[in-house]
């Protein structure tokens, strides 16, 4: 009798379409990332310094309800950063916080929003070196129920530092 | 006993039956957006580009839309560039445009108004640029709105 039961069960999961229930989780790429350099203008106290910084620009329309931010990814060659999977070239928070996002606490967006930031130190916190280039690319990032999800890469850009 | 496992049979066979009705769930089709729609003029004609990743295989192409107002757009109440091969069920951009495996620039050029009269000189134009699936008859959520006032040389 179990087993009838059992393959019952089985034809009825099986015809019901259960087994091809397709889980769609995914994020739409942040596009159109630019990048310049610009001069940013550092006053502390009664000193006055003018700084050299990369500015980063890109457009993301993430309507997700899972979607969290984005991860920016530096690298010394296109060919390093296509390998931007490996957490070491991911671009820290600029505001010092550790161990999270680039641009994080995002809430999902009901139109396309442009998101600029400002680098003046690479991905290990060491200032930028000047006449270098560095290449750049980023990723949409969410948290769907126990899984980290990451958007395909948008379109990378190079720029060569210079201070 | 032979009745007890002859009901049961039967109630299974019915379920199993009446599931067969049951469709499986369709899975979600969605179109991403572009983005980055910037547009300027150039030699009498304005100039659009945008960046798509399109890597689902039932993209066909995009629309573009054009109003005089951002608020038009924002609206839906766009009017949408024909393609100009005159070609049935295909958006305003659909030549060379299939599954992507990387992000994409796109150009295109403008030399007419909606309607095939010319452009207006010192008039702004907005646009904004969506996705589309003939397949499933699907729009992506729109680009960003973007605007230039044309220029005629």
């Amino acid at each position: 009798m179990r087993r009838i039961s059992a393959l019952v069960l089985s034809l009825f999961f099986v015809s019901c379409g259960i087994e091809a229930i397709n889980s769609v989780v995914d994020l739409n790429a942040p596009l159109g990332l630019t990048a310049g350099l610009t001069n940013i203008i550092v006053i502390a106290g009664s000193s006055t310094n003018t700084n050299s910084v990369i500015r980063l620009e890109f457009w993301g329309f993430n309507d997700e309800t899972y979607f969290d931010g984005y991860q920016l990814y530096a690298a010394d060659s296109l060919s390093d950063l296509n390998d931007a999977a490996n957490s070491y070239r991911a671009i820290p928070s600029q505001d010092g916080t550790t161990n999270t996002l680039t641009i994080y606490g995002l809430a999902a967006m009901t139109e396309a929003k442009k998101y600029t930031i400002y680098l003046s130190k690479d991905t290990n916190y060491v200032p930028l070196v000047n006449l270098k280039n560095y290449y750049f690319n980023v990723r949409a990032y969410g948290f769907h129920l126990t899984e980290s999800v990451y958007s395909k890469p948008g379109n990378p850009v190079s720029i060569q530092y210079q201070d | 006993m032979k009745r007890k496992l002859f009901f049961t049979a039967a109630v299974f066979t019915a379920i199993i039956l009446s599931s067969c009705g049951i469709e499986a769930p369709e899975p979600i089709r969605d179109v991403k957006p572009p983005l980055a729609l910037s547009v300027t003029t150039v030699s009498n004609k304005i100039r659009i580009e945008f960046w798509a990743y399109n890597d689902e295989p039932y993209i066909t192409g995009y629309w573009v839309y054009v109003s005089d107002t951002r608020d038009n757009l924002l609206a839906d109440k766009g009017q949408k560039y024909q393609n100009t091969d005159g070609v049935q069920n295909k958006p305003t951009i659909w030549r060379d445009i299939i599954t992507m495996t990387e992000a994409v620039k796109i150009v295109y050029f403008i030399d007419r108004e909606v309607d095939s009269t010319e452009l207006e000189n010192g008039l702004d134009y907005f646009f904004m640029i969506k996705a589309y699936s003939y397949e499933y008859n699907l729009l992506s959520k729109p680009s960003n709105i973007t605007n230039v006032t044309f220029i005629k040389l």
